[in-house]
């Protein structure tokens, strides 16, 4: 949905090269109920769906300049590819070392968490399900910002937005190829299953006996 | 006679890719609004999502082979984005 919304549309029209990669049993694929091609969508939280869908933005060489994981809201979505220009401008400094490029590439990715608009913080709220998941099996995780004052139903651990987590993460992997690219570590958080009733009250579910024809199953 | 049976079957043609194209579309809305998705969130119209993954589909060309991504955006100058996703635009998510 977000790829088709401005500014992202006109961004990926003008600026960019597209491409896609079926992910289904990659090692950091998640799993998702049968979406048949008549259902409705749902607009939802940056970084929802995290193991489904990643995206990246690559040099020309392949260096991975930014990555985001899950759903991101256009406006959002347009500001990191932005960002991602940026960081390709240090990648192609021939004036810089290695060694100074990865350092204003950590450096620019903390800075750009604290430039985030305010809306776009509150676009960044984790799932519900996601930091149920976190607090039980990952108290540990980089994704908690807080062992206490949260909301007891998430073990009263407060977690970090995911705006947060993806930049943090990104700065961990600085001026990367895609082919040494560690996506787990980048993109694990949260239930890799999801039931988000996307269909609302918009659309009649459609049978799962169709749903799985056009699935081919 | 032969002209209007060739017409009759570029017309047919036409609309099965219509058709497909429109498929893919939907394949895509789905890909970052639907699988992505989660509980408890603004749904959208199948019709809107429909309309606006054709858009997305239509306009933009998407790759599926890295080295020839890589090739156009070398000499292009351009940036790649490139979308991890479970399923294919092809058919269901």
């Amino acid at each position: 949905m977000s790829l088709s919304l401005d500014p992202t549309f006109t961004e990926l029209t003008s600026d960019f090269v597209c491409g896609t990669r079926d992910i289904t049993g990659a090692p950091w694929a998640g799993k998702s109920g049968i979406h048949p091609i008549e259902g409705g969508a749902v607009f939802t939280t940056n970084g929802a769906g995290p193991h489904n869908v990643q995206m990246f933005v690559l040099a020309p060489d392949g260096t991975v300049l930014t990555a985001l994981p899950g759903y991101w809201n256009s406006e959002d979505l347009a500001l990191e590819l932005d960002f991602a220009k940026k960081l390709y401008q240090v990648w192609i400094d021939p004036n810089l070392s290695l060694e100074t490029k990865r350092f204003k590439f950590v450096q620019m990715h903390m800075q750009h968490i604290v430039d985030h608009p305010a809306a776009m913080v509150r676009r960044s709220q984790m799932q519900g399900f996601d930091k149920k998941f976190e607090a039980k099996n990952r108290p540990n995780s980089d994704t908690i910002l807080a062992k206490t004052g949260g909301d007891p139903k998430f073990g009263g651990f407060q977690f970090k937005t995911t705006d947060v987590i993806m930049h943090e993460r990104m700065a961990a992997q600085p001026f990367v190829n895609y082919r040494d690219f560690n996506v787990v570590a980048f993109s694990d958080y949260g239930r890799p299953k999801y039931d988000k009733k996307e269909e609302g009250e918009l659309a009649p579910p459609p049978t799962m006996k169709k749903a799985k024809r056009h699935r081919g199953g | 006679m032969n002209n209007r049976v060739a017409e009759q079957c570029s017309v047919k043609r036409v609309k099965a890719y219509n058709i497909m194209r429109k498929h893919l579309a939907i394949a895509l809305a789905l890909v970052l609004a639907s699988l992505a998705g989660a509980q408890g969130k603004r749904a959208v119209a199948p019709a809107i999502a429909s309309a606006n993954a054709i858009r997305a589909v239509d306009e933009i060309h998407w790759h599926t082979s890295p080295p020839e991504m890589t090739d156009i955006a070398r000499k292009e100058g351009k940036l790649i984005f490139y979308v991890h996703m479970l399923g294919s635009l092809s058919g269901c998510t």
